[in-house]
């Protein structure tokens, strides 16, 4: 638009912008052509605003950064993917260590009670996204189980919702699957902890049966 | 980010808040070197397979750059709006890298409304959006920075409305207007 705009016409548009999309939209034609009372030229710039909002619809839904990041990453698309994760996990462990952005009270110790039913006994290892727990059932005769939890480093903010997805759904298929070869899944656990920043954060604890006592054939 | 940094960013926010201007343009670089580098390592778990926010991304900026011991919501709408200003120039500046780049020539086309229900992807052009929010900034400044929150932070109506200490119904007009206006804007180019 090369018209220099008055503060006060600029108004005038805004209001009579608003005001048409209040009207029903067989009434707009005519209670535009009466508010703007023979001038012409403003009647043109609120029709070319309300034909560009239909226009306009979602083409700004969302924002910006996601495209961005796409374009990122085609530029870098050399190295894998899986390159890309393993490097990022030790990012997130390294930058995100301090204490708003990582759920240290997760971390489970012996003599921890999960749940109040799950009595944490000691850790049994350790792989690329789980840390895993032996524990006992004090519901059940202290029966041994098998506690799995997301190990901490891919627990930051922007990952967790991620991974807690990926994580019960593994659990919830395991938990239809009734094969001797098979470790079965018991239950799932939420933890919450509040953050000081406001919010909380979350994480999920699979319980599964121990292999080693689950049964005949292991 | 040290801790001195942590404060410098808190006290500046406080000072911007307070209605000093300058405190927003001092907040700028120091937001930027945070974002900018976060923003890569977000680039490369987006590769990875992960969805990415931005609100998650301005928000781990904040958690980092702001003393969190004396927080409060509108410390966060404000901090936004920095960042808003902050994405806005990562975002534009990269464009226009690509646009001069010696593989590329051609603009950037933002994809938008990426979620896997949605069949049809619209697109924006960032360089040209950048230049109709510069000439919307000159008839009407608040409904362009309401445009850069909302687009280049994904802020909400009502942590807007707390920048602006306006309704969110008129944030929510104000977005209407701009994002016609905008979308004419850069269809008449």
């Amino acid at each position: 638009m090369s018209v220099v705009m008055t503060t006060e016409r600029w108004r005038q548009i805004e209001r009579l912008f608003h005001a048409a999309l209040n009207c029903d939209a067989n009434q707009r034609a005519e209670f535009l052509a009466s508010a703007c009372a023979g001038d012409d030229e403003l009647l043109r710039e609120v029709n070319s605003l309300l034909v560009a909002r239909d226009k306009a619809k979602g083409v700004m839904a969302e924002n910006a950064f996601q495209a961005y990041a796409r374009e990122i990453a085609a530029d870098n698309a050399e190295s894998t993917p899986s390159e890309a994760l393993r490097d990022d996990s030790q990012n997130a462990i390294s930058e995100l260590s301090t204490e708003q952005h990582l759920p240290g009270s997760f971390a489970l110790s012996p003599g921890t009670m999960l749940g109040e039913r799950y009595l944490i006994e000691r850790k049994i290892g350790r792989g690329g996204v789980g840390i895993v727990f032996l524990a006992r059932d004090k519901r059940l005769h202290n029966a041994a189980v098998v506690i799995k939890l997301l190990a901490e480093g891919l627990l930051d903010l922007e990952n967790r919702a991620w991974f807690e997805k990926k994580f019960r759904q593994e659990v919830y298929a395991l938990a239809r699957i009734d094969h001797p070869g098979v470790v079965r899944a018991l239950d799932v656990l939420e933890r919450r902890r509040p953050l000081r920043a406001g919010g909380d954060v979350r994480a999920s604890f699979a319980v599964h049966a121990h292999a080693d006592l689950a049964g005949p054939g292991l | 980010m040290s801790t001195s940094s942590t404060h410098e960013v808190t006290k500046l926010l406080l000072a911007w808040r307070q209605g000093d201007e300058t405190a927003f343009d001092r907040l700028i670089p120091l937001v930027y070197r945070e974002l900018h580098h976060l923003a890569k390592r977000y680039m490369r778990r987006e590769r990875a397979g992960h969805t990415l926010q931005t609100t998650a991304l301005v928000n781990e900026a904040y958690l980092h750059l702001v003393d969190c011991g004396n927080v409060q919501w509108q410390n966060r709408a404000h901090f936004f709006a920095v960042a808003a200003r902050v994405m806005r120039q990562i975002l534009v500046d990269y464009a226009r890298g690509r646009r001069s780049d010696k593989r590329g020539g051609q603009e950037l086309h933002v994809a938008l409304d990426e979620a896997a229900e949605v069949p049809q992807a619209r697109s924006v052009d960032l360089i040209a959006l950048d230049d109709a929010l510069q000439s919307l900034a000159r008839i009407d400044l608040r409904k362009s920075r309401v445009v850069e929150m909302r687009f280049f932070a994904g802020l909400t109506l009502e942590e807007i409305a707390e920048v602006f200490k306006v309704s969110s119904r008129t944030v929510s007009r104000d977005w209407e207007l701009a994002q016609a206006w905008l979308y004419r804007e850069m269809s008449n180019r």
